[in-house]
């Protein structure tokens, strides 16, 4: 609880430090679903994305920081939660910790200070608490928080189909049909959400690229905007250091965060193509951020916390865009460097993470 | 558990697809997902006039787009007319209720059905006494998820087509099996054996001017151009007939006799003798929109 309230008051100084976005976003959108509940006719995709809207509409305040809190509350849940999950998997106390970090001070979250005005937030905290929740065999309150969720934003269901792929993967079929069923139900809710504001309302998702599957998604519209490179970079700069060591942290985890990993694929895959792939990618940051982990926790403590320090540094100028925090660069380039020596210890040593008996029984 | 979801997601993904095939035909020989052609209406502002054109084949346009029907040109004469400098701002919208295949005798309930669109002026442009009604109808009435929930489906009679278009008898044939699942959960749930005594042509009519002056607040009644035969001129000087003794008097009622004009029975405006082309609607909308637009500067003054 403490390591929250400091986490949370940390991000919420950071949300406050952040400029004024200096592009449209989706404020308007859902202050309006905030304002009125319901806009007849509304022809954007965010006006399906109605309940963190709906919830912080009814508390008092003014808007811009009642959104930045709920920012920097959701994302502090969502990194300790993470750090939870870490030790559930069977990691290191070393590595929740530093996972923790990681996750409250990386891209995704930090950028959801500088614009808040969105379901994201609580989208990073559904991924780890849904699989931990998961995990300990609480299908039906995984459930329950999906069916919430879903609300927000339609990742909530992914977590649960993921973590079906895995139970498949595993061969444990009762556990994979009970999963199936929660999920099921959990998209079913989403579905449902989105036929009564369609029926009802006259909701529509409008030219959104998103619903154009069979034309590119978003994929192909977001690289026509961006040349090559920029397009690269901003895929880079999501997890930065972490794309170089999340690969090689794959073959030196617990198995069950493996099959994790692997069961996600096409989830990112799918959303990666509807979404911004920059962002929606950050959504999976409960499984890259601990197998990243892994690998700088072969460096010596010291340098391995300094290799977070950089890669939060680097995301206080990318994802919160505070503007007296020097270029990112040379923070990005020194969490690469020691990246990179994290790789070649972690080759040296060739063996797994010392196995850590999972902080609790699992079902996976 | 798993099978109950099974067939939730079935329908929903039914759904889905029928959302698809209004979207594909809405704007063209289809209709939206409430039954009238073009795109649903956004709920009616505070500036907006609307105007309703209700009907059978005539009306709904058969053979041509939704945009180029009755509706959307009167639409567009009385938006011209209301745009005076000096005077109020107000946006006119139109919406094409005509249903193809409906008999006049079914205008009324569909007026009623289409109450919380709240238009201003209803025209109510009758087909002809004898015109072809039966043959083909859109919306269906004998659709149970219809009757249920005022959604009308699409899909079975896309893939119909598409199967006809495509020379697929799978897609043909799954398209008809939709249909008739449908048809029969209507037969179960909502057909009550009773046969409808059909009303008179006029009478018919009548009804539905009453229905529309229930719901607008000016009501605009078209006679339809005719072939000529006995009967049907018989029908027609009834129908006039009966506007004149019943509406008279009523300031909120407004008559148009489309058979007095001869330009209108030209077979270079009609698609098959019977439906009017684009070109033919606009013709009709010249002679139709004077009267609406009174009404409507009534309804703004």
């Amino acid at each position: 609880m403490k390591l929250y309230a400091a986490i949370a008051a940390l991000l919420a100084a950071i949300a406050f430090l952040t400029p004024a976005p200096d592009r449209q976003t989706d404020r308007d959108i859902y202050e309006a679903t905030a304002n009125r509940v319901v806009i007849p006719d509304c022809t954007d995709l965010h006006c399906f994305r109605v309940v963190i809207a709906w919830v912080l509409g009814v508390l008092p305040g003014p808007s811009v920081a009642k959104w930045k809190l709920y920012a920097a509350l959701s994302n502090a849940a969502a990194a300790v939660v993470l750090g939870r999950l870490c030790l559930v998997l069977g990691l290191s106390r070393q590595v929740a910790a530093m996972s923790t970090w990681a996750a409250a001070l990386g891209f995704g979250s930090l950028y959801t200070l500088f614009d808040p005005f969105s379901s994201d937030a609580l989208m990073y905290l559904m991924g780890p608490l849904l699989t931990l929740l998961l995990l300990r065999g609480r299908l039906a309150a995984a459930g329950w928080i999906g069916a919430v969720g879903v609300l927000g934003k339609e990742f909530a269901a992914a977590p649960l189909y993921i973590f079906t792929l895995a139970a498949a993967m595993r061969r444990q079929w009762p556990l994979m049909w009970r999963a199936l069923a929660t999920a099921n139900a959990v998209l079913l809710v989403w579905l449902g959400l989105q036929f009564f504001l369609m029926l009802r309302f006259n909701y529509h998702y409008g030219d959104s690229a998103s619903t154009h599957l069979l034309s590119g998604g978003n994929l192909l519209p977001w690289f026509s905007r961006l040349s090559p490179r920029l397009a690269l970079s901003s895929v880079f700069t999501e997890y930065g250091a972490l794309w170089l060591l999340a690969p090689i942290g794959f073959f030196l985890v617990p198995s069950r965060l493996r099959y994790l990993a692997i069961a996600a694929v096409p989830a990112a895959l799918a959303f990666a193509y509807v979404q911004q792939p920059d962002r929606a990618l950050w959504n999976f940051h409960y499984l890259m951020i601990p197998m990243a982990i892994v690998v700088v926790a072969c460096l010596p403590s010291p340098w391995a916390w300094t290799l977070v320090g950089c890669f939060a540094f680097a995301n206080l100028r990318l994802g919160a865009q505070l503007t007296f925090i020097p270029a990112a660069r040379v923070a990005l380039l020194a969490s690469v460097a020691l990246a990179v020596a994290a790789a070649i210890a972690a080759w040296r040593a060739r063996r797994p993470v010392p196995a850590h008996s999972p902080a609790e029984a699992v079902v996976l | 558990m798993l099978a109950a979801e099974a067939l939730a997601l079935a329908a929903a993904l039914l759904l889905v697809a029928d959302f698809r095939a209004h979207r594909q035909s809405e704007l063209l020989g289809g209709v939206n997902i409430w039954g009238y052609r073009g795109p649903v209406v956004p709920q009616k502002g505070a500036d907006e006039i609307r105007i309703a054109v209700q009907g059978g084949d005539l009306a709904f346009g058969w053979g041509v787009a939704a945009s180029e029907t009755l509706a959307p040109n009167l639409r567009m004469h009385a938006a011209v007319a209301l745009d005076r400098s000096g005077r109020a701002r107000h946006r006119v919208t139109a919406v094409n209720l005509g249903a193809m295949g409906l008999p006049p005798s079914g205008y009324a309930a569909h007026l009623e059905r289409h109450r919380d669109l709240r238009p201003d002026v209803i025209c109510v442009y009758a087909d002809p006494a004898r015109a072809g009604h039966g043959t083909s109808v859109l919306p269906r009435g004998d659709s149970a998820i219809s009757a249920a929930t005022g959604y009308v489906p699409m899909l079975p009679l896309v893939l119909v087509d598409k199967g006809r278009s495509m020379h697929s008898a799978a897609v043909e044939r799954a398209g008809r099996l939709l249909e008739s699942i449908d048809r029969s959960m209507y037969g179960l749930l909502f057909d009550r054996g009773h046969v409808r005594q059909d009303a008179s042509y006029t009478d018919a009519i009548e009804a539905a001017v009453r229905a529309a002056l229930g719901i607008a607040s000016g009501v605009v009644v078209v006679a339809p151009p005719y072939s000529g035969t006995d009967e049907d001129a018989k029908s027609h000087s009834a129908l006039v007939a009966m506007v004149g003794s019943t509406f008279h008097d009523d300031p909120r009622v407004r008559f148009v006799d489309l058979a007095a004009i001869p330009e209108l029975t030209a077979g270079s405006i009609r698609l098959d003798g019977v439906n009017f082309s684009a070109g033919g609607h606009a013709r009709v909308a010249q002679h139709v929109a004077p009267a609406v637009i009174d009404l409507v500067q009534a309804r703004v003054q």
